[in-house]
């Protein structure tokens, strides 16, 4: 049921505007008639890839975005007892 | 025992389905202030469209799968869970499409679910940080281990890989992500991440952070935790 919803979520008409608060269920229906054979032609753009991987060439791709302030890494160094010396080198090569 | 949800919000149509559409339905009435529509609302905003799938577990937790489409195309799929009677959310997983680089997808998506975590009073987001870059990524936004136990067992795992290290990184920098590594809090990960001594072509915290796997948390309470999520996620510059 979920694959047949997700294939022409755009094309699905509602009857009528129903309020969401009485919990009706609708009946939906779908504008466009499901194609045979559809399942087995999903398009390229349907292929996902985990967010992470997506959020960390953003990390890459943003300069603006520093991984932490300076403020950050000050505090990083008070909470572990690390020296300016050995801050600067793991923080500021 | 899943209720259905679908919204375009390019043409303001939506449809319900499913039997427990009505427990669904009275679960956002209850914890998230607003009903079922408005949830689907805010968390496809800024999107074309969206189909959720979600169900009450227990009485009060609610699971949800969204996919989120610009135009005809889906552009993500998330699924987390929330219980807002402990005040807690858990990120299941979140695929996107791989065109979606460059913020234009993540960061609203991200942001989304916040504000849904916002008005359900979530206070604690957790999430298993692993796969290829969770490890790294999800500590660069501002998650660390649930427990400092569980962070000891990530620590030993990192030491063992920067032992192995070759060749080795100079002495002042060794001793220094040394110490940061035999730290007993997990506040260490944090430190880890940030650590960007050049390593193989890297920095050392890619290094030594991704691939890894552990169970992370967000604690919204906590400042400097909460300021680096905003951040990451684009509401704060």
């Amino acid at each position: 049921m979920t694959k047949k919803l997700q294939a022409s979520v755009l094309g699905l008409m509602v009857a009528a505007n129903v309020d969401a608060a009485r919990g009706r269920a609708l009946k939906l229906v779908s504008s466009k008639p499901a194609k045979s054979g559809s399942r087995t032609t999903r398009p390229r753009s349907w292929k996902f890839v985990p967010a992470e991987d997506i959020l960390f060439a953003e990390m890459d791709e943003s300069v603006s975005v520093m991984a932490f302030t300076d403020d950050e890494i000050e505090r990083i160094g008070i909470k572990l007892g690390l020296s300016s010396d050995e801050l600067a080198a793991l923080y500021k090569p | 025992m899943t209720a259905f949800i679908v919204l375009n919000n390019r043409s303001g149509q939506y449809g319900f389905a499913g039997t427990t559409i009505v427990d669904v339905n009275r679960w956002c009435t209850a914890n998230f202030g607003k009903d079922a529509l408005h949830f689907a609302q805010l968390l496809s905003a800024r999107f074309d469209a969206a189909f959720i799938v979600s169900r009450v577990v227990a009485g009060d937790r609610l699971f949800v799968r969204v996919r989120i489409f610009k135009g005809p195309t889906p552009v993500a799929t998330m699924a987390f869970r929330l219980a807002p009677r402990l005040h807690q959310a858990h990120l299941s997983w979140v695929v996107l499409a791989p065109t979606a680089r460059g913020g234009l997808v993540s960061k609203p998506l991200l942001q989304n679910l916040l504000l849904i975590e916002r008005d359900c009073g979530i206070v604690r987001f957790t999430l298993n940080a692993g796969l290829s870059h969770g490890g790294y990524v999800w500590a660069m936004h501002g998650f660390l281990p649930e427990t400092d136990a569980k962070w000891l067992q990530l620590s030993a795992r990192l030491r063992a890989k920067l032992a192995a290290l070759a060749p080795p990184l100079p002495a002042l920098q060794a001793q220094a992500i040394s110490q940061v590594l035999s730290s007993p809090d997990r506040f260490a990960l944090r430190a880890v991440a940030a650590a960007v001594t050049p390593v193989a072509a890297t920095t050392l915290g890619k290094h030594l952070l991704l691939g890894e796997r552990w169970d992370g948390e967000l604690d919204f309470s906590d400042q400097s935790s909460a300021l680096i999520y905003l951040r990451r996620i684009g509401l704060l510059p």
